[in-house]
């Protein structure tokens, strides 16, 4: 836990000193035409960050104990994570270049079969409807058009 | 008495079988637009807008309406059954619905919550028939002052939601604040906090960040526990429900004031967000079981439903008597009026009577369907918690990529919501609070805009935030609710002492 | 969810949308859209060229003009910039268009985005929009000359409210702080229906709405029209009783707002010309006129040519007035 809260606040340290950077290089002090200085916001929010995340980080070292002993993540908690996540973050990469249905179908079937363990007919059916129904839907009834990747203008969409 | 007459001179014109027979589609069609995260009631109205060029006016506002309501009643859907709000302002039903959901109480939550929206819808919906020019003119009378106090009113609201850690629960509000300010400064017209990238340049989209922190985010939760392949038991019967309108009466106090506060703060565009927010807040700061709320009870689903059903249906008054939408939805289907001929303003009273009156009965007639048909529907909507977790999970990541995708059609969103949905795991791990970043990132936009304004319109000077007649007595208000838990708990343990003694 | 899907059920229906697909795919003779046309909004949902653009998709639908429906998409962020970057980056798309407004010119110059109008493929000019100056209807001002004195009079105190910052309404604000020796303080809102009730509740002392913007609060009395900014009247009913500029404070001041549409760079000459002549036939529609008529807009079709020179010159004249006001560098 103290591991992941030190991480944690050492990824907003740095979110806070974009945050400040970039509203020195608007302007912070000063009145402008149009009120305050468009930095002034952005750089007292990036201050409230450094500050915060600093706050947290000493006190972690401080006090050696940070909110709780136990840790960030169990055991097998990880693997069961990373059985969502992993899938999960290679169908949007997929989706760059075959278009979020296929990828969608590939991601639905591999993990009702893979994890879920369930029986082909329900995989199949699953993973080619849902694509299918959110194609029609989406893309012809609500006309947005979602992401078709390399695909687009192949098959006619 | 004249608004009776006229009133029954709308309900005339309502009652055809094709009026109603539209009315019907469109709840209908609503509700799915409402369920699916992204879609938007703007959404289904835009996409509807061309079938109405063969209806009379009064028929198309009418269709257009329901998909609104249906859209209201829908987003509550989504957020109670697996934590993903469909709508803005289903977010603050989350903290209460899910938990009650996760506890095998679906079909109480979406009872309570359905029943919640119709009795706001009422509440307003008198308000709107009687007092429309009234709302109209004090709306006139909320400039940039009035818009910022009632964002301090939100937040101190609020303020009794953050976590154990302080420290952390600020932080959480700097980021919220931070992310909004990513885009377009429109005070100075400068781009902020983009370091030149055309992607962040459309700034963070509230709904994406939702589906991150609290869908991806909870199934993250969820599975850490164990890959649990079997499903929710959900119980459905109409004892349930029935359940659950004997307990409703209790909460009369907390549907009263969301009832008031959806009404007063809908007018103003983006309304029914805040408006649900600050119910919750209200509702826990002055609920006995104050520690309870965010485990699953039912006030806490019943006071945000309610403010956002009265704020949606008041969010029609300024875009009947001003000509101003109260909301996006509001604001496309200002859009339709003018295509059927219409021209919104404080002239269509005037000059369009039927048209206005009818869209008025409309509201009524249309919320007592909309509750029948979500009501019958509770069951199937509960029943999808029995499909099996292997089978659901990925379901709910595709049609959150799809959500997420749809807001702003492009392909960034998606991975923002997965990255979202990493931020709102460890977040949840380390104590940091999600709710009031959340909220910071919905009304830091409005809040940070409003008050500069202001400053510019008082040359600088804050004074300006405490201008009679409005803007103070919400500021003091603001303030006492900021420091209320503070004093009540002072009083608590004088009287403890006094008790030794 | 039903467990069982009879394959056989599933395989026909695939057969049947495949077929279905490449029916909507025969070869036409001139060049036509193939697929849908993204119709690219460079402003938020329910704003001006919004309105505009789910007016012209299902009115391309009703007449039949397209065999392809268009989908409007917006992209407002960077006040517009994300939905030109996008246009400009879809090179050689035939199947992508976007209706602009005047922040094809002021979001570059002000925001410093790597954007010029010239990175896109003009194809025509719609209509134009012309700025009013509005005050309050229970103000003492008449006429645009007695405004005007009065904030002359006190430099600093009247408030103009407008849409945006360095956009047209600021242009024109400081085109009059100029001309009459002037300061107002200038309050940016959000858009411009904010802008117009920001007047009636009296938060702005003046405005330079657009007349769709003003027309419902001026029908019912709650506000009054002092000038147009422009040299000649508004040519519709009661509109016309407006001054100009001119007439009214004997300074000549002119500024439009643009409605155009633009398509992707490398678009072949072919397919432009199919669009030019898809908007010329939705200029025609009744429809369109009445729209046009309705919301107090110029009807001003421009293509080709005398399109491009028309947005060098305006291009030139933005600048101009922005570098003056101090808004650029």
């Amino acid at each position: 836990m103290r591991k992941a809260d030190v991480i944690t606040a050492l990824i907003i340290l740095i979110i806070g000193i974009f945050v400040v950077y970039d509203g020195v290089r608007l302007g912070v002090i000063g009145w402008g035409a149009s009120g305050p200085m468009s930095g002034l916001y952005p750089f007292l929010l990036g201050m409230g960050l450094i500050i915060g995340s600093l706050v947290v980080m000493g006190r972690v070292f401080i006090s050696r104990k940070s909110m709780s002993d136990k840790p960030f993540i169990q055991k097998g908690g990880l693997r069961h994570v990373l059985y969502v996540a992993v899938p999960a973050a290679l169908m949007v990469a997929l989706t760059e270049f075959i278009g979020l249905y296929v990828a969608a179908g590939l991601y639905l079937a591999l993990y009702m079969k893979w994890i879920g363990k369930h029986r082909w007919i329900t995989v199949l059916a699953v993973s080619i409807l849902l694509p299918l129904i959110s194609y029609f839907v989406f893309d012809k009834y609500f006309l947005i058009p979602l992401p078709k990747g390399r695909l687009s203008g192949l098959l006619g969409f | 008495m004249e608004s009776l007459n006229n009133l029954m001179m709308g309900f005339g014109v309502f009652f055809t079988p094709y009026n109603i027979f539209v009315a019907v589609i469109g709840i209908f069609l609503g509700t799915i637009v409402g369920v699916l995260p992204g879609l938007g009631g703007a959404n289904g109205v835009a996409i509807l807008i061309p079938v109405t060029f063969m209806m009379p006016p009064t028929s198309a506002i009418i269709l257009l309406a329901c998909i609104y309501w249906g859209a209201l009643f829908g987003g509550v859907i989504t957020s109670i059954l697996f934590n993903i709000p469909g709508e803005p302002w289903s977010v603050a039903t989350c903290f209460d619905g899910y938990p009650m959901a996760k506890k095998g109480k679906a079909p109480q939550a979406l009872t309570a919550a359905f029943s919640s929206h119709f009795i706001g819808a009422v509440f307003a919906t008198v308000a709107l028939t009687f007092l429309a020019p009234l709302i109209a003119e004090i709306a006139l009378r909320f400039g940039p002052p009035e818009t910022f106090s009632i964002m301090m009113l939100t937040f101190s609201a609020f303020v009794a939601l953050g976590g154990k850690s302080p420290i952390k629960t600020l932080i959480a509000i700097f980021l919220g604040f931070a992310m909004a300010a990513v885009g377009i400064d429109i005070v100075s017209g400068k781009l902020r906090l983009t370091f030149g990238t055309t992607e962040l340049m459309g700034g963070f989209h509230f709904i994406v960040a939702v589906i991150g922190l609290f869908g991806i985010g909870e199934i993250l939760i969820t599975v850490e526990e164990g890959l649990k392949m079997d499903s929710l038991p959900v119980k459905m019967s109409l004892r349930a429900m029935l359940e659950t309108w004997k307990e409703l009466p209790r909460y009369w106090k907390t549907l009263l004031r969301g009832a008031i506060i959806g009404c007063w703060m809908g007018f103003k565009p983006g309304g029914a967000t805040p408006a649900s927010f600050m119910s919750y807040g209200f509702a826990k700061q002055f609920s006995k079981d104050s520690e309870k709320f965010g485990t699953g009870i039912m006030e806490g689903v019943v006071a945000p439903e309610v403010a956002a059903h009265a704020a949606g249906v008041s969010a029609m008054v300024p875009m009947i008597t001003l000509g101003i939408p109260g909301s996006p939805t509001a604001a496309v289907m200002l859009g339709g009026l003018m295509i059927w001929g219409l021209q919104p303003g404080p002239m269509l009273f005037k000059e369009h009577p039927e048209f206005v009156w009818g869209l008025i009965a409309s509201i009524w007639a249309s919320n007592a369907i909309g509750v029948i048909i979500v009501l019958a529907f509770v069951p199937l909507f509960a029943a999808i918690l029995r499909v099996p977790f292997g089978i659901l999970m990925p379901s709910i990541v595709f049609i959150c990529a799809i959500g997420a995708y749809a807001v702003n059609t492009r392909m960034i969103d998606i991975w923002y919501m997965i990255i979202f949905g990493f931020v709102g795991y460890t977040f949840k791990k380390l104590d940091y609070p999600i709710a009031p970043m959340v909220l910071a990132l919905v009304l830091g936009d409005m809040a940070e805009t409003a008050m500069r304004q202001a400053l510019i319109m008082g040359q600088g000077s804050p004074l300006i935030f405490f201008r009679p007649p409005f803007a103070l007595p919400i500021m003091i208000l603001a303030f006492i609710i900021f420091f209320w838990p503070t004093v009540s708990r002072w009083k608590q343990k004088a009287v403890k002492k006094r008790c030794k003694i | 969810m039903k467990k069982v899907f009879s394959g056989f059920k599933i395989t026909l229906g695939l057969v049947c949308s495949f077929v279905l697909l490449s029916l909507s795919t025969v070869v036409a003779i001139a060049w036509e859209p193939t697929k849908p046309v993204e119709f690219v909004v460079p402003a938020g949902t329910g704003g001006g060229a919004d309105i505009m653009a789910r007016f012209i998709s299902p009115l391309i639908e009703k007449h039949k003009l397209s065999p392809q429906p268009f989908i409007v998409v917006n992209k407002s962020g960077g006040a517009g910039a994300e939905g030109f970057l996008h246009v400009k980056g879809k090179k050689g798309d035939p199947h992508i268009i976007t209706l602009t407004l005047d922040n094809l010119f002021t979001t570059p110059l002000a925001t410093g985005v790597p954007f010029n109008w010239r990175d896109l493929t003009p194809v025509s000019r719609l209509a134009l929009d012309w700025f009013v100056l509005w005050v309050n209807a229970e103000s003492p001002y008449k006429t645009a000359k007695e405004y005007i004195e009065a904030v002359k009079a006190k430099p600093s105190v009247f408030k103009m409210g407008g849409t945006g910052a360095a956009q047209e309404d600021q242009i024109i604000t400081l085109q009059m702080e100029q001309a009459f020796g002037l300061k107002f303080i200038y309050v940016p809102y959000k858009g411009g229906g904010d802008v117009a009730v920001s007047l009636v509740g009296k938060h702005s002392d003046s405005t330079v709405n657009n007349p769709a913007e003003g027309v419902s609060h001026w029908k019912a009395g709650r506000l009054r029209a002092l000038a147009v900014v422009d040299r000649e009247r508004i040519n519709l009913p009661d509109w016309d009783k407006i001054p100009t500029m001119k007439e009214a404070t004997g300074f000549d001041m002119s500024y439009h707002m643009l409605r155009g549409i633009f398509m992707p760079p490398g678009v072949s000459k072919e397919v432009q010309e199919w669009y030019i002549e898809l908007f010329r036939k939705v200029t025609e529609t009744p429809e369109w006129k009445k729209y046009v008529s309705d919301s107090a807009l110029k009807s001003a079709f421009l293509t080709g040519s005398a399109y491009v020179k028309w947005l060098e010159e305006k291009e030139g004249l933005t600048k101009d007035l922005m570098k003056k006001g101090g808004l650029i560098k």
